[in-house]
């Protein structure tokens, strides 16, 4: 028998069934395609429709970006604590690759909100980077993650991966409120300009950047996804492969 | 209380064994000191720069040899063969965790005990006030609980001795920001945030850091 | 010392094992291993290297998961009653458990402490007695030779009066002496004893009952002499063996 064969003969563990196909999405053309517009319809609003900022000109577009970005990385981060819990609580597999995709989507969005800040920062102040609450924040929030991601690729058994992984993403999310006290009052002392203080901008303000707030959560969402599947495919192919060395004769 | 008792037990074991072993502790004592010394020349310390780093210095060089001793508590008896031995044993994880907290936090008070006073002289700042004590003191705690977690996590990871200061020192920041913040103001510092509640912010992270790893140890040590 | 009362009728069994597997990465440890074990009888594990011997004495002695496969260990299912299950059982492992800066009565109180054992200084006395170490209490592991810090091993693995005792690879590096005071030591009616070897003819004497592993399997099962034979009359596998 051919090892296609075998394995499709085994009975109700293998994963290669039924159960796998529902998991993927009806559609993913569809979700890809609408990702595509959400770019090009948030591209054209913010400069296309969007005023130039009266002050700060035309850089002022990167807060379209980055606010969303760091929005969605915190929610990033709270799914990464549910995903956490509902590991530890029910121990389904699916809930550990929630936890790893929406932190490397975190951790992505954590990264370019630094970067915008900077790039933001730059020609309106004059420095590369500024203590400002938020931005210190998000800059503790970017080590804590990208420790959790560190660490889940140190631990070679992917269970307790998983099961650490989960300990981490609950742990970082309960410091998440002492960090911003602390780095709140801490700037308080020496209050430095934040990033989004625009000037007088008329009424566009808002709803573009609402708008650009949904655009940014479609694509948030489809990476989310597009790395869930990565991650659950790596680990049923593992178990696969271990599935197939157990029935064949080595 | 069972727990409680395999607590104590635990920590009066590692701290019998650190008594009979000194090279650890005593290399770690001579290494703050010198962490005094590396920052009295990075600071250039003459004159009133002296009180603007003095907070600073304190907490950085605790901080590194906190690190140090965190690596120890779980680690060092990985290397040994003997964690594995506590882990067999019928010992509530609670309990490992609580009596391996407890000895950092002796270990630590102990280097205190010691890197305060020098750095009272060396920098000639009242250090021994309420106020830096207890900040240090609080500081020490939240950061033992903390350390305590990673160092537990950590032993089932590849390169833990980069790893744990990697989790632990992100973590701790709230406790660095605020208990600078107190020494500072202990320390006859500025006016602004002094009214601050620090103290209190630290506290409340020994609480939550305390509480998060007596929560999740079970899942960290099976 | 043993609740042998509290175990009674309903737990004929020390191990029950069904189809254990254990596979890490590409190795594949163990393949359906099945045994089952009474109270009170000895079993010997016979496997040339890498068979997956230590790795099956680790899973009986809950320091690894298995991957697939049940497992029952004195009638109680390991992994939803650790702490009671790790209560009645003792392992002597290649590490020593020991820690080398504190002295061989130090070592035995703190694990008797942990093991909850009333008594823990007069018990610590015992063990000591029992092992021939008695007058080397206070001083330091390090101290001790490797034979030596072997035997304090094994009074640590039996001061809580284990139902089941798992050893690896215990008779390397003894003389007949040794193996007859390490049979001595180990027994008691009503604990179930494990153990690998390389030395059937060691493990004759201390083990009625032997299994042999070979590349995960149980290739045989059966009187410790007759399986002791098939290893001997296996090939010794080339040492360039590639899989």
């Amino acid at each position: 028998m051919s090892i296609e064969t075998q394995v499709r003969s085994l009975p109700g563990e293998a994963v290669a069934s039924e159960g796998h196909a529902a998991r993927r999405l009806p559609h993913p053309g569809l979700f890809d395609l609408a990702v595509a517009l959400a770019v090009l319809a948030d591209l054209y609003a913010i400069f296309a429709i969007s005023p130039a900022e009266r002050v700060q000109g035309d850089v002022f577009r990167i807060v379209y970006a980055h606010v969303p970005m760091g929005w969605l990385a915190y929610v990033a981060f709270t799914l990464v604590f549910g995903a956490s819990v509902a590991y530890l609580w029910k121990r389904r597999p699916g809930a550990d690759y929630l936890a790893r995709a929406a932190a490397e989507v975190g951790v992505l969005f954590t990264t370019l909100l630094l970067v915008t800040g900077v790039l933001y920062g730059r020609p309106v102040w004059g420095v590369w980077w500024t203590w400002d609450a938020r931005l210190t924040t998000t800059l503790v929030l970017w080590f804590v993650y990208v420790g959790y991601l560190m660490v889940r690729s140190a631990i070679a058994d992917p269970e307790r991966s998983a099961r650490i992984g989960a300990v981490l993403g609950i742990v970082a999310f309960a410091n998440v409120p002492l960090v911003q006290l602390s780095v709140t009052w801490w700037r308080t002392l020496h209050p430095t300009p934040s990033v989004t203080q625009p000037g007088a901008m008329g009424g566009t303000l808002l709803p573009i950047l609402l708008f650009s707030m949904a655009m940014f959560s479609i694509v948030f969402a489809r990476l989310v996804v597009l790395r869930l599947q990565l991650v659950r495919g790596q680990a049923e192919a593992r178990q696969l492969a271990q599935l197939v060395a157990e029935r064949t004769e080595v | 209380m069972t727990w409680l008792r395999h607590a104590l037990v635990i920590v009066g074991k590692d701290l019998r064994r650190e008594a009979r072993a000194r090279d650890f502790a005593i290399a770690t004592i001579v290494l703050a000191l010198l962490m005094l010394l590396t920052f009295a020349f990075a600071f250039d310390v003459a004159g009133e720069h002296v009180r603007r780093a003095a907070p600073g210095i304190l907490w950085a060089t605790l901080l590194f040899a906190g690190v140090l001793v965190a690596g120890r508590t779980f680690a060092a008896e990985e290397e040994r063969g003997t964690l594995e031995g506590l882990l067999l044993a019928p010992v509530d994880r609670g309990a490992i965790y609580l009596g391996k907290f407890l000895g950092m936090v002796i270990t630590m008070g102990a280097l205190e005990a010691l890197v305060l006073p020098a750095y009272a002289a060396f920098f000639d700042v009242p250090a021994l006030a309420w106020g830096v004590l207890s900040s240090v003191a609080a500081g020490t705690v939240g950061f033992a609980a903390a350390a305590t977690l990673f160092g537990a996590i950590a032993t089932h990871a590849r390169a833990r001795e980069v790893l744990l200061p990697l989790l632990l020192l992100p973590t701790a920041s709230p406790l660095v920001i605020a208990g600078v913040r107190a020494t500072d103001v202990a320390l006859g510092g500025p006016a602004v945030g002094a009214d601050m509640p620090w103290l209190q912010l630290i506290v409340a992270g020994c609480v939550v850091y305390l509480a998060a790893g007596l929560a999740v140890i079970d899942h960290v040590l099976e | 010392m043993s609740d042998l009362g509290a175990a009674g009728p309903s737990e004929p069994w020390a191990v029950e094992a069904a189809g254990l597997s254990h596979a890490f990465e590409r190795t594949r440890a163990l393949r359906g291993v099945s045994l089952r074990l009474a109270r009170g009888e000895r079993l010997a594990i016979f496997g040339p290297n890498g068979a997956g011997k230590t790795t099956l004495l680790r899973i009986l002695a809950t320091l690894a998961r298995p991957t697939a496969g049940e497992l029952r260990l004195l009638g109680l299912d390991p992994w939803r009653t650790l702490l009671t299950v790790r209560r009645r059982i003792g392992v002597v492992a290649h590490r020593t458990y020991l820690d080398d800066h504190l002295t061989a009565g130090e070592n035995l109180r703190y694990y008797a402490r942990l093991y909850d054992v009333p008594d823990a200084e007069r018990r610590t006395g015992e063990m000591l007695d029992l092992v021939g170490l008695s007058r080397r209490r206070d001083d330091r592991v390090r101290t001790l030779s490797r034979g030596m810090q072997q035997r304090l091993a094994l009074a640590r693995a039996l001061v809580h009066d284990p139902d089941l005792l798992l050893l690896d690879e215990p008779d390397t590096g003894l003389d007949a002496s040794g193996v007859e005071l390490l049979g001595g030591a180990i027994g008691r009616p009503g604990r179930a004893v494990v153990l690998t070897s390389h030395h059937p003819e060691r493990a004759a004497e201390l083990a009625p009952r032997a299994l042999l592993l070979v590349d995960g399997r149980v290739v045989a099962d059966g009187p410790t002499a007759a399986v002791g034979r098939e290893v001997a009359a296996r090939p010794r596998p080339a040492l360039a063996a590639t899989r």
